[in-house]
Order: C-alpha cells, then structure tokens, then sequence
C-alpha cells in the first residue's frame, strides 16, 4: 500500500488509454458564473484510471463527487479541462460508458418492468430480439433477479431496485462503468450485499468501474484504488492503492490490519481536507 | 365454506347502492304520482318509453339520434386529444415557447366554449364541421394545460437516465416523456370528455336535424314530456358509457401506477 500525492501524478496520454482507460486532466467547473451564487465546484481535477480498474472515488459531502462523475461521463460539459477516453475526447455520453445513478427511484422507468427496463438501452443498438432477450436474463441472474423479470419497479424493495439499474448497466455492457453513490439509499444490511454483488459481477465480467462515494469503508473494500478530493473547488487530494488481496469478505477483510489501518489513512486525509491541510503547496 | 371479508364488504358496497338507487327512485315515483304534473312524469312511464322508443326502436334510434351524436363528440374529442398532446409536448419541453404561448392560452380557455357558438355558426354554418370544431376547441385547453404540466414536471433523471444510456430522441419522446407525462395527460382527457359531452348536446340544440340533443330538443318542442325526459336519461346513460370507457383504458395504459 502506498500514498501518492497527487502532483506527482503525471499524465501519461499516450499508452495507457489507448488499452481503454479514462483519463480527466485540470477539470474545472463553475456553476451560474458570474451570478452571486457562483460556485466552485471542481478545481482542477486530474486523474486517470486503467482499463479492468476498480476506482473509487471519495470526499467530503459537498466537493463535487456528482459534479465530477457527470463531467466525466459526458452529460455536462465541464467549464475547463478534458476528459479522454481511450485517447478519445468525451463531449457526449460515450457508447462504452453508462452510469449507475444514486437515485433508483427515479432512474428506472416506473411505467416499464423489469426485464423492460433492463432491455430498454438495448434496443436502441441494434442487438436482436435474441440476443437482447439474452443479454437482459444474464444480467438479472447476475444481480440475482431471476424472478422477478416481470415485475414493475413499484413492486420491489430498493435495494432491488438498484440492482435493477446495475443490471441495466450490465445488460448495456460498457467498458466502463460510473456510480454515482448507488448504495447510498439502501440499508446497511442490503448495501453489504449489493457491494459483493458488484465484486462479484465485476471480477466475472471485467468491467472498468469508477465509484463514487462518501463512505470510506465502501471504498476501501470495493477499489483497488482510493482517490481522495478535497473540499470544493476540489481537487485530488491523494491516490491511495488497496492491495488487499481479492476476493474479499464483509467481515475478514474489515477486520485486518491492512483494511483498518487504509480505512484510517483516507479518514484522516478526509479530515485533513475539511479544515484544509490537505491543501498542497502550490495550489490556489 | 368461509367467505372473505373483502367479499362480504363488497356485496355490503353492492347491496346500498342498490337500496340508495331503489330509495331514488321511490321518491321520484311516489313524488310524481303526488304531484300529478304533466312536466313531471313518472319513472315508469320514462323508463317505458326508453325501452319502447330508443331500445326496441334501435336501428332508427341508432342512425338518427346516437351515431351523428357519438361521430361528432368523437371526432372533436380525438382531433383535440391530437393536437393538444402534440403540441403541449412541444411547449412542455420548451422554455422559451412557453412563456410566449401560455398567456394566450389562459385567455382562450377563459372564453366559456358555448360562447363561441354564435361566431362558429357564421362562419363554419351549421354542419356537422361546426360542431365537431366547436367540441374540439372547448375541448383543446384542458388536454393542452394539462400535457404541458405533466411534461414539465417529468423528472430530469428520467432523462439523464436516457442521455446516459444514449437513447434517440424519438425514443425519448415516445417511451420516456410520454408515458411520464401520461398520468396527467388522463386527467385533461378525463375533464375534457366531459366537456365535450355538454358541447355536443348545446351544438344539437341549437342547429341539428339529428342527434341526441335534437330529440329531446324535439320533444320539448311536441311537448312530449315523456320523451324528453327519456332523452335525458338515454344522455346520462351516454355519458357514463364513455367515462366508464375512458376510465378503462386509463386503468389499462397506466396500470404500472397501481403497481
């Protein structure tokens, strides 16, 4: 395990992304400028991430997480700065890329059921009717959904609601995969289990995933790298690598050293950021 | 042999409704025979001429009196439906089109429908065009109003959702604003049938040969009292037919609601 700051970072936009990374340089965004109610949201953002990663993404509530995460996929042009995907500069939601919303609620499609909604990104790419029929069975099955393919979202729980829109997201199989806080509104003993669930699917399917989110437990057991942001404007604060072995487990994993002790260092960067020591040199 | 309580509450429903229906009509008969007024007949004699004058008569009753009325109120009705959810689409998902076109529309729905009969007659005359363009634009406002608020209250992450998943905008107009626009578009559906029922029936009283409207019009007119009130039930039973209908296929287009 090791702590990089971020400026030492550099950003290498020829090999790594040419095998299907994402890579964000200098990301800055302002809302209503130049109104009194301007705000500096994102402040000079660079970060890169590989392909078959698991990044996560964490801060203070307030810095920007979503900000970001809509800036990198495309549904919002950031005010400066850019964001390439394997080399290819981001302007509108990339085809290889979709996002998982913190809102289930209101991301699925009430009026469609389950097994519509999950088919429903399919049938605009011109997949067969087979091969979408398919594509929607397995990725219900992965989220273990299996049953419940003729439901309407109405009449299930959230927390499989939310698998739902993750299996929506597998069905469309992108390379890379954004969350934005997907397990925010569930209850801890649900969000345990669509945490392994997600584990699993992605170690089955090799998916890229970036994840955001404001718990640090979330994301030192999911990533394979932290990715600490300041108060806003934000900016990466440090890259932190959990190499605890994979697969993990809710309760072993937590319970080692090298989890405890990970957990800590992002706590205490997290509140470093609040009263802002994080802050390095040379910022402004 | 047990019997749910949900089935013995429902028959309980059943049975008032039935006694307060029997309640309404013992008044009115017992009320009528009091009185003994010619203006006032009793239920069995209207009831007698609905079966003997609309229902055993059906193909005449059918041609002159209830198809010209259906056709007209249809068409109105669904030439309306057209254009008020296409356009309030429109204006739904535009800002700036809304704010040009909405003060206008405030005014005409303002404008008590029946009221423009008098300049529908002289310009359109008296055909069966006046009175289906005299329940479309009554009809228009509430469709209209109503499309543009469901769409503008659709919830953005519907449509980040659809951005994200990077589906066409025919799609998105055709599976994501409509059907989320769709409970409110019913609700104008729902009050505007309605108001093209009363604008049928006025446009028949004023200038038909044929229709609902014109006979009970007519039997006024022949001072047949038993008749007109006949018409008038033959109208409820007609107007209740199309909500029951309408209502139906609301429960069934919007059944995910009561999922």
């Amino acid at each position: 395990m090791s702590i990089e700051p971020m400026h030492e970072e550099s950003v290498d936009d020829s090999g790594a992304e040419a095998s299907g990374s994402l890579a964000a340089t200098d990301l800055h965004h302002v809302y209503g400028r130049g109104t009194s109610e301007e705000h500096h949201a994102l402040g000079g953002i660079t970060f890169s991430m590989n392909k078959g990663e698991f990044v996560a993404i964490v801060g203070p509530s307030g810095c920007g997480k979503t900000t970001l995460l809509r800036c990198l996929s495309g549904l919002m042009a950031p005010t400066s700065g850019s964001v390439m995907l394997e080399g290819v500069p981001v302007e509108s939601v990339p085809k290889d890329l979709t996002l998982v919303f913190q809102d289930y609620r209101r991301s699925l499609y009430p009026w469609l059921r389950v097994d519509a909604n999950v088919e429903f990104p399919l049938k605009n790419s011109g997949i067969g009717k087979a091969e979408r029929t398919e594509r929607v069975r397995q990725a219900l099955e992965d989220v273990g959904l299996s049953g419940h393919a003729s439901k309407y979202p109405g009449q299930l729980s959230g927390g499989m609601q939310q698998r739902v829109s993750i299996a929506r997201a597998l069905a469309y199989r992108p390379h890379l995969l954004l969350m934005d806080e997907p397990f925010a509104s569930v209850d801890a003993q649900t969000r345990a289990s669509l945490e392994d669930v997600l584990l699993e699917v992605w170690a089955r399917r090799r998916k890229t995933v970036l994840f955001v989110t404001h718990d640090i437990d979330e994301s030192v057991y999911l990533a394979d790298r932290v990715v600490v942001l300041s108060n806003a404007p934000s900016h990466v604060m440090a890259e932190i690598v959990v190499d605890i072995p994979r697969p993990r487990d809710q309760i072993e994993t937590k319970a080692t050293p090298e989890f405890v002790e990970l957990r800590a260092e992002v706590a205490r960067l997290i509140r470093d950021a609040g009263t802002g020591a994080g802050k390095p040199a040379g910022d402004s | 042999m047990t019997i749910s309580p949900r089935l013995i509450r429902h028959a309980k429903d059943l049975g008032l409704q039935i006694i307060v229906v029997a309640a309404v009509l013992a008044v009115w008969k017992l009320g009528t025979e009091w009185a003994d007024s010619l203006y006032f007949p009793s239920p069995n004699k209207v009831f007698a001429e609905v079966w003997n004058g609309w229902i055993l008569d059906w193909s005449n009753t059918w041609e002159d009196n209830l198809q010209p009325s259906l056709m007209r109120l249809l068409s109105g009705f669904f030439l309306a439906s057209f254009f008020a959810i296409t356009t309030g689409i429109a204006i739904g998902r535009s800002r700036t089109l809304g704010d040009y076109v909405e003060p206008i529309i405030h005014f005409v729905r303002s404008i008590p429908p029946p009221a423009l009969l008098p300049l529908f007659l002289v310009l359109l005359g008296i055909d069966d065009t006046m009175k289906i363009v005299l329940i479309a634009t009554g009809v228009f406002p509430p469709i209209l109003l109503n499309t543009i608020d469901g769409v503008r209250s659709i919830d953005p992450l519907y449509l980040d959702t659809a951005t994200a998943y990077r589906i066409s905008r025919s799609r998105r107009l055709t599976h994501v604003i409509l059907p989320s626009a769709g409970p409110k578009i019913f609700a104008g559906l729902r009050i505007s049938l309605s108001i093209a029922v009363i604008l049928m029936v006025i446009s028949e009283l004023i200038a038909a040969t044929n229709g609902v409207g014109f006979r009970i019009l007519q039997a006024q007119r022949q001072f047949k009292m038993v008749d007109l009130w006949a018409g008038l039930v033959v109208l409820g039973t007609m107007g209740a037919f199309l909500n029951g209908v309408l209502s139906l296929v609301e429960r069934r287009v919007l059944r995910w609601r009561r999922a």
